[in-house]
């Protein structure tokens, strides 16, 4: 049974069809990433599944637990929010009892949880400092630990990245992978196709309420037509040269923009040193040569129609 | 039982917030107690110099010698009250009213009395067996009873003089015929020892300062439910198992824990610093402070319900506060006021809280006894109940109204 079960999901504001009809399952142990532009229904898909908005329609459970058992329901979720909402007067540690709290943990065991979690996300030293103190990117982590205090099953990750710099960013995809490993499943939100693509063992592409692709990088790829590209870059390159090109290569499709030859390779035999004596023969200089795979971007290109961030 | 203890700790964690910042802290209390302080100070003590003033006339005689010296009278500084309603065709003053009215409402502080038999025989010179003028006046003003006489003598010399004057022509009285039958006249004074004790000051700014300054802590403890609004820092409470009425009721606590040790400040320094008699009123006051900081932060999250922004609410919020601080009593005591604005000031939650605490200094107590005995509403029975009436009703139209902007 998955850890995370959303049956045709809907949730509409007046005239505006926010979610139209998501379903997920999430298993144990499992990234789950939930791509999509600004506007697409991410943020409103995980605030239903988090319990802060009610869906029209459509069914929510967590572990078996359906969302109508509202106190129940939430233990079993941690909930990391795209805002910093974090208490600046107050300490790490302090911000992590007052959450315990919420959720009913006393005494000590909340404290030995508190510096448990202020462990995982690397922050034990800094704890009894005031978050007012605290860099981004330290915030952006004790925002991610005030959400695993409580041992969450399903933890809601919304954006959980922005703003913060390389390096922190670096540490926070640490901390996901690690909870992954410890069978805590994960639904993460965000517009950065390539955290996506390091993170998440499946995707779904989400635009205007819809999930119009779900599965791993290689599934979502599989089922798009574009293909392999080899992009050549050279001096003087002309529409001509390039369409002389492919045609010593057997007909191979190509395109010219922005100054480069784009050959869509597919299943062709030709090798790289094919490729290049050809070039040589009809007379092109070329400088680079870059290989492209079909990556989430392209993906998401072919089935939305436009770029991630329009 | 849960349900106490979340709202318990949200409440602590806003008031351990709080403690960490000093400035917000003398913001909370400073203020009103230095407003409270100055008000005080300024207005203490006597009124001092011969400003107009009012002085009840309760003419008893009805004689033509008391015309002439009501007449005469003002013609000074002073402005004569004839009436109970103070229209020309009122019914005219009496004894009783004119005490009453200084005991308690301080419209005027002087009473002149005029007994029957003054008329026939006023002069003193002319050795005059007549009990004479009575001065009735507040204690707390001796001045202005000092210069009540004063001036009551000045207009019976008038009186004299202009008698005199018209015996030089035909139709006049001889100076001794003046001075035998309306000359300078005998006055006796009684202080009344007055309800609207000191009023003036150490009460009335106590009484006004207090709603004013919880008001502003209620509004603002509210504005940080749209903070959090805005912020989006109530997202993550709601996503914990807790309900909106968990974060509505700790804010709500929050700002009556505010409220409480605010005017326990506020009382500790007008005994200290005043003599302001706190300890002999303490059961009702503790009862009349706490259905006024129920009613003020009702009326704070309902305030804060209407707005859709913490800038919002701070601009309307400000005005709000200000003009009910000035129709309230909290900058110009009630008692002075014009009929009208006193009554329009019952529309404020400060105009009832001042009467409260104002019933208190006068020892009307809670009021019930007299309400059971004789039927009367004194003490703090009604603004008590009105307060809290007002409490309840801002508090759950305004809980109701920021539930729905939570997300849940």
């Amino acid at each position: 049974m998955p850890l995370l079960r959303v049956v045709d999901l809907h949730k509409s504001y007046g005239d505006l069809r926010a979610v139209a009809g998501i379903s997920l399952a999430i298993e144990a142990g499992e990234v789950f990433g939930l791509l999509g532009p600004n506007g697409a229904g991410k943020s409103t898909t995980i605030n239903a599944i988090a319990g802060l908005l009610r869906p029209d329609a459509g069914e929510i459970s967590v572990n078996g637990t359906p969302r109508s058992s509202a106190a129940a329901y939430k233990r079993k979720i941690g909930y990391v929010p795209q805002e910093l909402s974090l208490i600046d007067q107050l300490t790490a540690r302090e911000n992590l009892l007052l959450l315990g709290r919420l959720y009913d943990l006393r005494g000590r065991e909340l404290r030995r949880r508190a510096a448990e979690t202020l462990q995982t996300v690397g922050l034990e030293e800094r704890g009894d400092e005031l978050v007012r103190t605290y860099s981004g990117g330290m915030k952006r982590r004790l925002n991610i630990a005030a959400a695993l205090l409580h041992c969450p099953a399903l933890i809601l990750m919304d954006e959980p990245t922005v703003g913060v710099d390389p390096q922190a960013r670096a540490y926070i995809f640490e901390v996901i992978e690690r909870l992954a490993g410890e069978g805590r499943a994960i639904l993460y939100t965000t517009h950065y196709m390539e955290e996506a693509q390091r993170l998440c063992r499946r995707t779904a592409i989400i635009d205007h309420g819809r999930i119009l692709a779900c599965g791993t990088l290689e599934e979502l790829v599989a089922g798009i037509r574009t293909q392999r590209q080899l992009i050549l870059e050279g001096e003087r390159l002309t529409a001509g040269g390039a369409a002389a090109l492919a045609a010593r290569l057997g007909g191979l499709p190509w395109r010219f923009e922005d100054q480069s030859i784009r050959l869509t390779l597919g299943d062709t035999a030709c090798g790289l040193v094919d490729i290049v004596r050809a070039a040589d023969e009809v007379g092109l200089r070329l400088r680079a040569m870059r290989l492209q795979e079909p990556d989430l971007e392209t993906v998401f290109l072919e089935l939305t129609g436009h770029a991630l961030r329009e | 039982m849960r349900s106490l203890r979340i709202i318990w700790h949200l409440c602590g964690s806003n008031l351990r917030i709080l403690s960490r910042m000093r400035a917000m802290l003398l913001v909370l209390f400073l203020p009103g107690i230095v407003m409270y302080g100055v008000f005080t100070k300024i207005f203490e003590g006597p009124a001092g110099g011969l400003r107009p003033f009012r002085v009840a006339i309760v003419d008893e005689d009805r004689s033509e010698a008391s015309r002439l010296l009501i007449e005469a009278l003002g013609r000074t500084n002073v402005t004569p009250v004839l009436t109970e309603d103070e229209t020309p065709d009122g019914p005219p003053l009496t004894v009783e009213t004119a005490r009453r009215q200084i005991r308690r409402s301080g419209k005027y502080r002087v009473a002149l009395v005029i007994p029957p038999g003054y008329g026939e025989a006023p002069s003193v010179l002319a050795g005059s067996k007549h009990q004479g003028l009575e001065l009735i006046y507040d204690e707390t003003q001796p001045m202005e009873a000092e210069a009540a006489a004063g001036l009551l003598q000045m207009a019976a010399g008038r009186v004299i003089f202009e008698r005199m004057f018209r015996s030089s022509g035909p139709g006049g009285e001889t100076a001794a015929e003046a001075g035998e039958g309306r000359g300078l006249v005998r006055v006796h004074r009684t202080g009344v020892s007055i309800e609207r004790m000191q009023i003036a000051s150490k009460h009335t700014f106590l009484a006004g300062i207090v709603p004013l300054f919880l008001l502003f802590t209620c509004v603002n403890a509210a504005r940080g439910l749209l903070l959090e609004l805005e912020s989006g820092g109530i997202k993550r409470l709601l996503a914990a198992p807790i309900r909106p009425a968990h974060i509505l009721l700790s804010q709500q606590l929050y700002a009556m824990v505010l409220a409480m040790v605010q005017c326990a400040a506020m009382y500790l320094f007008a005994w200290l610093a005043f003599g302001v008699a706190v300890w002999q009123i303490a059961g009702g006051l503790a009862v009349l402070t706490l259905v006024t900081g129920l009613a003020m932060t009702g009326f704070g999250m309902l305030l804060a319900s209407l707005c859709r922004t913490a800038e919002q609410l701070d601009a309307i919020g400000t005005t709000v506060i200000l003009a009910m601080g000035a129709v309230g009593g909290s900058m110009v005591p009630r008692f002075i006021m014009p009929p009208f604005m006193q009554k329009l000031g019952l529309l404020t939650i400060n105009g009832w809280a001042y009467d409260g605490f104002i019933a208190l200094i006068r020892n009307e107590g809670f009021g019930l006894a007299a309400l059971l005995r004789n039927g009367e509403w004194s003490g703090i029975l009604l603004p008590g109940i009105v307060l809290l009436l007002v409490g309840v009703l801002s508090s759950t139209a305004g809980s109701i109204l920021l539930t729905r902007r939570l997300p849940m």
